[in-house]
């Protein structure tokens, strides 16, 4: 079992079979963060893919000043930012007052209630914020990151990273409250 | 004052202290339920992810990526060498001048013969070539 320095170490000595070791400790979360910024299937896994490959370029130049996954992070956002550049996306920063009860997917909320996937049906709410929101949300609560590595991966300030993660929650609680009341009324 | 309750109870889970429902009123008791719903979903990986042969292209692209930088490594070696040839060749050129020039003389006194000897070899050999593709 490789530890990760030795893992680098061999990436830059240019081992394909320990930079197969870190697409598989990695993908997850370069997914995760890609999927949160881009939505679309196709063109996140174009980009996961770009993340990669400036990885094994780069990895010469990480210095082990941060953790692994923060200096990975921080490049697929800024991958994920060029990208929504690229094909001229807008970033909306401006977080809606309400979330949408209808929600345009192969499944409705309803439906997916009715399955009692709450999962499911908070990932489709998430899909509805913009996306500095749902990406601080997934960071922190998904991939557990700090809030100080969280302001270190996107460069948001602080106090800004803990309000997005404020309001989003706020929001997302809303509907969740609304959906235990809905389920205690049905027994 | 919500707020301020919202804020409170968030910043209690996210310090991941333990939540005595008898510490808030009954109202608030819903909100703190949906919170600890919320977080405990928030932490539940998507189903979803990249599909299986994502691993195995990207590693054939990296592979190619790979053999590209060794054969440009090379180009460059070739090219290099390549560079020290002609240097040598200017080299020679440069120290023998007068026996180069003296041969150049009579190329350019020749040139004439030079010119009708090869467009008569480039005719026979294009009649020759017709000759051959007929029979």
């Amino acid at each position: 079992m490789m530890n990760e320095k030795e893992i680098i170490l061999r990436i830059i000595k240019g081992d394909v079979k320990a930079f197969s070791l870190l697409v598989d400790d990695y993908q997850k979360l370069i997914f995760h963060v890609a999927k949160r910024m881009i939505q679309n299937d196709e063109d996140v896994e174009d980009v996961c893919q770009e993340v990669f490959i400036k990885i094994y370029r780069n990895i010469g130049n990480f210095a082990f000043k941060s953790k692994l996954s923060t200096w990975i992070a921080k490049i697929t956002y800024l991958a994920s930012i060029d990208y929504l550049k690229k094909h001229k996306r807008h970033l909306s920063e401006e977080l809606p007052e309400n979330l949408p009860d209808d929600l345009t997917d192969s499944q409705t909320p309803e439906d997916l209630l009715e399955q009692k996937d709450m999962s499911q049906y908070l990932n489709l709410l998430i899909g509805t914020l913009p996306a500095p929101y749902r990406l601080v949300i997934t960071l922190f609560h998904l991939e557990e990151f700090s809030i100080q590595e969280i302001e270190s991966i996107t460069g948001m300030p602080e106090g800004t990273v803990k309000n997005h993660l404020f309001r989003a929650r706020k929001l997302l609680k809303e509907k969740v409250k609304q959906y235990l009341k809905n389920e205690h009324a049905r027994r | 004052m919500q707020e301020d309750k919202e804020r409170r109870i968030q910043a209690l889970l996210d310090t991941r202290q333990r939540l005595e429902d008898a510490e808030f009123s009954a109202g608030d008791r819903d909100d703190l339920l949906a919170y600890k719903t919320l977080y405990s979903t928030l932490k539940e990986e998507p189903a979803q992810g990249l599909p299986l042969k994502f691993k195995a292209d990207l590693l054939r692209r990296i592979k190619v990526e790979k053999r590209r930088a060794s054969d440009l490594s090379l180009y460059l070696i070739v090219g290099f060498v390549v560079l020290i040839g002609f240097a040598f060749v200017g080299f020679v050129v440069f120290a023998y001048r007068s026996v180069l020039l003296s041969f150049i003389d009579v190329i350019v006194k020749l040139a004439g013969l030079t010119f009708t000897g090869t467009l008569a070899w480039l005719l026979l050999s294009l009649i020759d070539r017709k000759h051959t593709l007929k029979h």
